[in-house]
């Protein structure tokens, strides 16, 4: 069992708007390992950023968290000082976001986002062509072509793969420890998306990072992390490693979601899943699932469940798991 | 079954969200309480000045050039008229020119901008945007000495010189939006719909515009007021005794600093104005973003 | 043999910029009979949103001919016949961008029904239309930020039907929506289409969903037609190295599907930008197959199987018909 580089204890985070407080995350937990790769799934609105969110502290400012802990090499990352917050985003922890073009700045060319990033990173003073020796060195290790042609470049003339890539690139200047991927993929084709992934896979390999991985599209996860988290509403409805939770799904959540996902060998368009999700306003008390689960029981709306183990290493957040109520299939 | 129209938000609280953003701001309130005074003075002031009189052909070389009092708040000027009551008229005259150029400015602009956006392609988008660079290009000062020296200086042709300078920037700025919004998908769908072009200019466009130009209109209050006194500072605008914030300054700057009173408070005046429509801008700024914050 | 409800050929769309042209669709010939969903699958440059903006109307054909009924469609919307506007309508692909954020659900839908006027009342018909795309009536005092996307996307649904149109363009529709939203959505979709008599244009870049709403499939890429093919022949039998590229980068969850896809070819390159297509085959610099002929040639569009067109030179052969 690896040593544990991030753990995030019983999150709470709300959201003010005008109608009230948006209760959003509703005691999450997470855990990733040194060199883990971790998976988040979920769909939209589900929570998934504003984990991610509170951990690395990006929250927006209508954002709190009302409870909860998240501690990095066992120091509790909500109450460190701007000092050492910003000591861990410089040299342990970066983040990829989705869109790729929003995370560059449009009015500067790569070479001048990058040496900034470079430079702050270090420990010592870097001359110009050190820093542009490091800049060379990451753009290669982003497996991008013509590193000098794209250092001169706006992000506007490059693609949308190549963004992304410049991206990666960013991010690994300053994580040393562990990557945040935010939907990496997603706005990207197809084939460049599967480019990007298997890119994303050696680095982490290679370099023994842990990595975590959001995304509502299950089929990249799968291939790519060794631990999933299945959150809906807010909530970790389902954990465990990613090929039992996949081939063996026990959360009635996570059992209709797959379902819902049209099959390549066909067999017609599935069901989905009826019902909405419930509004952040006034969610209910028990079970967030509880207004679309077909296998509802009374006890679904007094408390939310606490995670059961359903087998080796995976858990799911469900009453139906607990001997108390039948330990239905 | 019947098809009735049902009813949807009681309009409390379909406004309600709106003063919910516009307050979320305290300076915005401010802003509005300064505005709202500023109304309220002007609409009164022959009730509430205390020597209305000074407002008109008034002369009591007695009580000249009188420092602020108990008696008169903001002292006289060199003619014995109380300051402080000319203020307040002069506010009216300042709020007449806001009312006025508005009016006549704001609609045509909007709807010049709206054909010009809509129908970007077209030749007279392109007329409309040209006669609007011409009227951009020669500064509003100019235009306002040009126009005033072919018709006599007096208060209406000073509000009409200011009022030929600014509709173009409502042109401009409906132009501006008008053109991106054409190109979103709602609209793309009206016109396969077979909806007429005055359906999308003014019920499809129009609205998503409309938080933009409520918020020119709010700073425009300040910038008229701003441009009027200038006119009347070299003479153009109000002419003597109508009391005007401008004239004031004029009038009063031959005494500085030794009598400063008969200058600063109008100018202090024109200050408070142009800061309370701008924080109004703010206000209806924010009331039309659409930020969760 | 029916006669095809829409059929292009040679049809062709250049875009002039100041950076040069842009050959956004070239040269493509397809046929489409009532009653199909005719599927469009591609990534970004490949022409499908350009066919499908033709289709409509948007602009009209560079050249070649789009014919719909008998009627020639190379006139853009604004000069068709009404009769032609009104039967052909597009759901789109941002739902958010889809509807006019100032109007409510009513006022959307009311667009088309005040210009095409029928016997019955307008409220009726909106409420009709809410009823066919399986939503509440009290949704039409709402407003789009009220909305989730899967409903925003049947609000535009619901509009489009307003004109009671024979063949419905949908670009991308499911693509901004979760996964449990989007099966709903086509559910409705494939339900309208039994009973209404409609036709579906459908374009898309999900295979997995293509595979199961789509009765045909074409495939492009670059703006040219690679393959098309009956959807059971294009997944078991794909023939183009590019469908094979492209349906072996489909991330799947089952071994069952894994093991469906064809052998992997793992795309290397980026796409190439509208402005510099490579000649002969434009697929050339990424194919792993690639000849000489393929970079001086440009391979056509030939029936190498019973209704399965391929333009590869890998497939020189039309099947010979018995």
């Amino acid at each position: 069992m690896s040593m544990s580089l991030v753990q995030v204890e019983n999150l709470k985070v709300e959201y003010k708007v005008y109608e009230g407080w948006l209760k959003v995350l509703n005691g999450v937990n997470i855990s990733v390992g040194k060199g883990e790769k971790v998976g988040i799934i979920g769909e939209s609105a589900c929570g998934k950023t504003t984990t991610v969110k509170s951990m690395l502290r990006l929250l927006a400012s209508n954002g709190r968290i009302t409870q909860g802990k998240v501690t990095y090499h066992g120091d509790n990352v909500l109450d460190m000082s701007r000092g050492d917050l910003t000591s861990m985003r410089r040299k342990k922890v970066s983040m990829i976001f989705q869109d790729p073009s929003a995370a560059l700045n449009p009015v500067f060319t790569i070479k001048e986002q990058m040496y900034d990033i470079i430079r702050v990173s270090a420990d010592e003073r870097l001359s110009t062509s050190e820093v542009h020796e490091r800049a060379v060195g990451f753009l290669k290790q982003a497996a991008l072509p013509e590193p000098d042609r794209i250092l001169d470049s706006y992000p506007f003339q490059l693609s949308g793969g190549m963004k992304q890539r410049v991206n990666i690139a960013f991010a690994l200047i300053s994580a040393n420890e562990l990557l945040v991927a935010d939907e990496p993929g997603t706005s990207l084709d197809v084939t460049i998306e599967d480019q990007i992934m298997r890119l994303l896979k050696q680095i982490v390999d290679e370099r023994g990072l842990s990595i975590i991985l959001i995304s509502h599209a299950l089929g990249t996860v799968k291939n790519f992390v060794d631990r999933v988290y299945v959150m809906y509403a807010g909530t970790i409805v389902e954990e465990g490693p990613t090929d039992q939770v996949f081939s063996d799904p026990r959360h009635p959540y996570t059992r209709m979601l797959i379902d819902s996902i049209p099959k390549l060998t066909g067999g017609g368009v599935p069901e989905g899943i009826l019902g909405q999700v419930p509004s952040y306003l006034t969610p209910p008390n028990g079970c967030r699932f509880v207004t679309r689960c077909p296998y509802k029981m009374p006890v679904c709306d007094g408390a939310m469940p606490a995670l059961y183990s359903v087998a080796d290493g995976q858990a799911a957040a469900c009453y139906l798991y607990d001997e108390k109520y039948g330990a239905k299939k | 079954m019947r098809a009735t129209k049902r009813p949807g938000l009681p309009l409390s609280q379909k406004y309600g969200k709106y003063w919910y953003k516009f307050s979320r701001n305290r300076l915005s309130i401010v802003g509005l309480v300064a505005i709202a005074a500023v109304v309220f003075v002007a609409i009164f002031a022959p009730w509430i000045s205390p020597y209305p009189q000074s407002a008109g052909l008034y002369v009591n070389f007695n009580q000249a050039s009188l420092p602020p009092s108990a008696t008169h708040l903001f002292g006289t000027d060199e003619y014995g008229r109380d300051v402080l009551s000319r203020l307040m008229f002069g506010f009216r005259y300042s709020l007449e020119l806001v009312v006025v150029v508005l009016s006549l400015d704001v609609i045509p602009g909007v709807v010049l901008g709206l054909i010009a956006g809509y129908f970007i392609s077209r030749w007279f988008s392109t007329v409309i945007m040209r006669v609007a660079d011409v009227f951009i290009a020669v500064p509003p000062l100019i235009l306002a000495l040009s126009v005033v020296a072919i018709l006599k200086p007096g208060g209406i042709n000073a509000f009409l010189a200011i009022a030929l300078a600014w509709w173009p920037w409502y042109t401009r700025l409906v132009y501006g939006q008008a053109s991106s919004i054409r190109n979103e998908d709602f609209v793309h769908a009206a016109q396969l719909a077979g909806a007429s072009s005055t359906h999308i200019m003014f019920r499809e466009i129009l609205p998503n515009i409309l938080g933009s130009i409520l918020t020119k209109v709010s700073l425009d209050g300040g910038w008229t007021i701003l441009i009027g006194a200038a006119l009347s500072y070299v003479g153009l605008g109000a002419q003597a005794p109508t009391p005007d914030l401008g004239t004031m300054i004029s009038d009063g700057s031959a005494y500085l600093p030794a009598q400063w009173w008969i200058s600063m408070f109008p100018a202090l005046a024109i200050v408070v104005v142009i800061l309370g429509f701008n924080l109004i801008g703010d206000g209806v700024n924010d009331m039309f973003s659409s930020e969760i914050r | 043999m029916s006669e095809p409800i829409l059929s292009a050929h040679n049809l062709t769309r250049y875009f002039q910029t100041n950076k040069g042209v842009i050959k956004a669709v070239e040269a493509v010939d397809f046929a489409m009979h009532e009653g199909e969903v005719f599927g469009i699958v591609g990534e970004s440059g490949s022409g499908k949103t350009t066919i499908g903006n033709m289709i409509i109307g948007i602009y009209p054909p560079t050249s070649g001919t789009l014919v719909y009924k008998g009627e020639d469609l190379s006139k853009s919307a604004n000069r068709r016949s009404k009769e032609l506007k009104r039967d052909i309508q597009m759901v789109f692909q941002n739902p958010a961008s889809s509807l006019n954020p100032k109007r409510t659900v009513r006022q959307a839908i009311e667009v088309p029904l005040k210009v095409n006027k029928t016997d019955v009342s307008i409220a009726q018909r909106v409420d009709e239309l809410l009823n066919l795309v399986e939503l509440p009536l009290e949704f039409a005092e709402r407003y789009p930020g009220e909305l989730g996307g899967g409903e925003k996307q049947l609000v535009s649904i619901a509009r489009a039907l307003g004109t009671n149109p024979s063949l419905l363009v949908l670009d991308e529709p499911t693509s901004a929506l979760d996964v449990s939203i989007q099966a709903k959505m086509i559910n409705v979709l494939l339900r309208l289409k039994e009973r209404l008599g409609l036709s579906y244009i459908f374009i898309t870049h999900n295979l997995s969903l293509m595979r199961n709403v789509a009765d045909r499939v074409m495939i492009m890429y670059l703006g040219k037609v690679r393959e098309i093919a009956p959807t059971e022949e294009f997944f078991r039998n794909p023939l183009h190295p590019y469908t094979k590229m492209l349906l072996s980068s489909i991330p799947v969850i089952t071994d069952v599907e894994e093991r469906a896809k064809p052998q992997r070819i793992v795309s290397t390159g980026e796409i190439s930008g509208a402005l510099n297509i490579p000649p002969g085959c434009s697929f050339h610099p990424r194919c792993p197959f690639v000849m000489d002929t393929c970079k001086s040639t440009d391979p056509p569009l030939l029936e190498v199987e019973k209704n399965h067109w391929v333009d590869c030179h890998l497939y020189p052969n039309e099947y010979k018909k018995t």
